[in-house]
This record gives structure tokens, C-alpha cells and sequence, in this order.
């Protein structure tokens, strides 16, 4: 009941762009997709709001980034 | 799940609500919009042995003027609440606050009475009805007695009503002259409960200067919490966003006591209790200022 869930409405508009790195590890070049996709995601949000704060030597290594962890880590950097 | 055994009776009018109430003790629940009581008793939260469904009682589904302020019968749904037209000119803080209750489908159901008797801290009637000095009409199958605003909501989940005894009503009095409110509130998605919610009444007197102010806070501890160390701030004082910010401050230092959960530290609850305050009273100051304007206006006579 407390788990908050993120809904359509969390989903933020995404922008798709194709870049081909083959591996090198296999004759084919070809690599695991499934939820390898899913991985860096978070990171790459916690980034993202890491750089839209600018130099508050703040960094971010969890998730999820609920607007009161992230209060309670702009108050730590302080 | 699915709840525990009960008996379930539909009564027709409010005695007779009342003899069932009466006879079954404090074994009997007496079933609103169920909105809160459903999912408490399929969780086994709430184990009623017997049901008393409101929802045949037409006589209590009414908003009605009262003199220039609002009656308001404990089984009238919260949209009808937030759809009227009367409770947005004499009670513009009501009308505001409800679109945050839930979402549509529930407020269709859930019930002004349902919200106050169950008295959820996270909930927005109960801050509301402090802000505004509401008085709650209880009946029993006895008698019937007023309660004020500050002496029904006594914790977590808490009234001062006792078993066999039902809210039937609440008066909420008109604001004076020169008032203005706003009610405001943060939560995560439109719909969750607030993580800290404001209800701010303000009065100016004729020189502009406050002569009143009632702010309420809900989610910041067992039930509404009236900001009475904010309202000394402003108490002759002419409004001003210093005035606000100071007021605002004074609240998260002095009025709450706010809890930390898995939503939100106590730390986090306490800034957005500075800052909402600070914004609503700002807000309620400028419309008191425009008298007439849109929001805060006071019903005439
Ligand atoms: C998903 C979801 C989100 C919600 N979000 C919010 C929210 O953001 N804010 C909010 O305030 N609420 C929220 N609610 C609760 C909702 O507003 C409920 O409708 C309300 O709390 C209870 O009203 P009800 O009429 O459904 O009462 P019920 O669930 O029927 O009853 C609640 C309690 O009050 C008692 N009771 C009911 N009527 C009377 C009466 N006349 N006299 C004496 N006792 C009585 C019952 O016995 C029971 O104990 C949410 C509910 C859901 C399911």
C-alpha cells in the first residue's frame, strides 16, 4: 500500500537515437539486450539531476530520488 | 482479501440508524462511502461485526446556507461538495481543498462526514474544518450535542465521537469581513495523500493590518494541527511576504512536531511546512486584500 509506484505519468518524454558499437567478443558483434536496457537507467537519472544542481559537490549513488532524499543530500552538501 | 464475517443492515432514516447503533454497541460500524472502511476491513485492519449502511439515509445528503455561513449533512459526497456553488462563494478554502481529496472516483463515493469521523492526519477535511471553526452535530440515540473543531479530532484515527454515537452534520460559520484563505499541499502524484498540506484563514482589519489568523497543517503529526505559534507572528501585523516568510518559519520551528515515514523525513516535512505556509498566507493575504475578488469572498450580511 505505501509503495509508490511510477505510473504513465513519471514517464518522461523519451527521445531515440541509434549508435552501433558490435562487440567485439563474438563473430557477430552481437550482444544481450533484454533488461540490460534497464540497468543504467537510474544511474543516468541520478546524473542527470546531479548536473541540473550544478556545483554542490553533491553525488548521487541511490535510488529511488524521492523530493525528500533529495532535500536530505542538498542539505548534507551544504 | 476478504473481510471477516459481519451483519449488514440498510437503514432508511437516521433513528433508525441510530436504534441499530445503539443496540449493537461498540460491535457496529456505521458505513459511509467506504472508501476508508472497505480496504481496512478486507485488509482485516477493521473487524466491525456489524455494518450500518448510511447510504439509504437520504436526510443527511444536503448543503444548505445557514444564515451566511454552510450546513453540510455528513453523507453528502465529496464531489457534490466540491461541485457547489454555494460552498464556493461561503466557504472558498472548502471548495479549494477539495479537489486534492483522492481522485474522482472517490471523492464520487467518500463522504464529508466519512473523511471528518475517520480523521486520517493525511487527510484535507479534517485541517480544513480546524481552520474554519467547524462545529460537528453528533446524535445518538439519546441526544445530540455540538462539538467544536478543536475538541472533535482527538489522534491518529481519533474523534470525540462515542460508539453508538453519529456525525450528522457539520456548520461551518461565515468568515468576517476583510478574510481571505488558501488551502495548499504537496504530494508526490495528484491524488496520494499529502506529504504536508495548509489551510490558512486570515482577517485584515479595517487599516489593513491582520487582525486574525487560523492556519491548520495536516500530515505533520496524529491529526490536524492548528499553527497557534504562526498565528501570534501575525496578529497586528501588516501583511507582507517577511511577514509570511516569518510566520511560515515559526510554524516548522515551534507548531509541528512532524513525523518521518517512508514518504518523507521529519526534516523535509518541516521545510514544506515553512514554505507552504509562507505561500498560502501570502495567497490568503492578497485575496482578503481584494475583498470581493473570486476566492476569500465573504457572503454578504
Ligand atoms: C486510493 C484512495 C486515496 C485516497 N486519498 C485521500 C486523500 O488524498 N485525502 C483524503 O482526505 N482522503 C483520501 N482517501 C479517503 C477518502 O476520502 C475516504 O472517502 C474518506 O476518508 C472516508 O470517507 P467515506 O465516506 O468513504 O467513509 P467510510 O470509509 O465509509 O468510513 C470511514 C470511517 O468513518 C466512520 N463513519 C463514516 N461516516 C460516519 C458518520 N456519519 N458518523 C460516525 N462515523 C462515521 C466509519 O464507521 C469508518 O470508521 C482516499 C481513499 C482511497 C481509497
Amino acid at each position: 500500500m505505501d509503495y509508490l509506484l511510477p505510473t504513465a505519468t513519471d514517464v518522461p518524454r523519451v527521445e531515440t537515437a541509434h549508435r552501433e558499437t558490435p562487440s567485439p567478443l563474438n563473430p557477430m558483434g552481437a550482444k544481450g539486450v533484454g533488461e540490460a536496457g534497464a540497468i543504467p537507467t537510474g544511474a543516468l537519472f541520478a546524473q542527470a539531476v546531479e548536473d541540473a544542481l550544478g556545483r554542490t559537490g553533491l553525488e548521487i549513488c541511490e535510488i529511488p530520488l524521492s523530493p525528500s532524499r533529495l532535500f536530505e543530500l542538498i542539505e548534507e552538501a551544504r | 482479501m476478504k473481510p471477516a464475517r459481519f451483519d449488514y443492515f440498510a437503514p432508511g432514516t437516521v433513528d433508525e440508524a441510530l436504534a441499530l447503533l445503539a443496540e449493537h454497541g461498540d460491535q457496529a460500524k456505521p458505513l459511509a462511502g467506504g472508501q476508508s472502511l472497505i480496504p481496512a476491513m478486507n485488509f482485516r485492519l477493521a473487524r466491525p461485526q456489524v455494518l450500518v449502511d448510511l447510504n439509504q439515509v437520504a436526510a443527511l445528503s444536503y448543503i444548505r446556507a445557514n444564515g451566511s455561513g454552510l450546513a453540510i449533512g455528513a453523507m453528502t459526497r465529496q464531489r457534490a461538495v466540491e461541485r457547489s456553488d454555494l460552498v464556493a462563494r461561503a466557504a472558498p478554502l472548502l471548495a479549494e481543498a477539495m479537489p486534492s481529496i483522492a481522485h474522482p472516483q472517490i471523492r464520487n463515493r467518500g463522504t464529508v462526514g466519512g473523511s471528518l469521523a475517520h480523521a486520517d492526519p493525511s487527510a484535507e477535511l479534517p485541517a480544513v474544518a480546524l481552520a474554519l471553526e467547524t462545529r460537528f452535530r453528533a446524535k445518538s440515540a439519546t441526544g445530540e450535542r455540538w462539538i467544536p473543531a478543536g475538541e472533535f479530532f482527538k489522534g491518529m484515527l481519533e474523534t470525540a465521537l462515542e460508539p453508538g454515537e453519529l456525525l450528522v452534520e457539520i456548520a461551518i460559520p461565515p468568515l468576517p469581513a476583510r478574510s481571505g484563505t488558501a488551502f495548499l499541499e504537496m504530494a508526490r502524484r495528484h491524488g496520494d495523500y499529502a506529504l504536508v498540506g495548509v489551510a490558512a484563514v486570515v482577517t485584515l482589519e479595517a487599516n489593513g493590518r491582520c487582525q486574525a489568523a487560523r492556519v491548520a497543517l495536516l500530515s505533520v503529526g496524529d491529526g490536524p494541527v492548528l499553527a497557534s505559534e504562526a498565528a501570534t507572528v501575525l496578529a497586528g501585523q501588516a501583511p507582507s511576504a517577511e511577514l509570511a516568510r516569518a510566520a511560515g518559519e515559526r510554524a516548522a520551528s515551534r507548531d509541528v512536531d512532524p513525523p518521518s515515514d517512508i514518504h518523507a523525513s521529519a526534516a523535509y516535512r518541516r521545510r514544506l511546512v515553512a514554505v507552504l505556509t509562507r505561500r498560502a498566507l501570502e495567497r490568503a493575504f492578497e485575496r482578503a486584500e481584494k475583498g470581493s475578488g473570486e476566492q476569500g469572498a465573504v457572503p454578504s450580511g
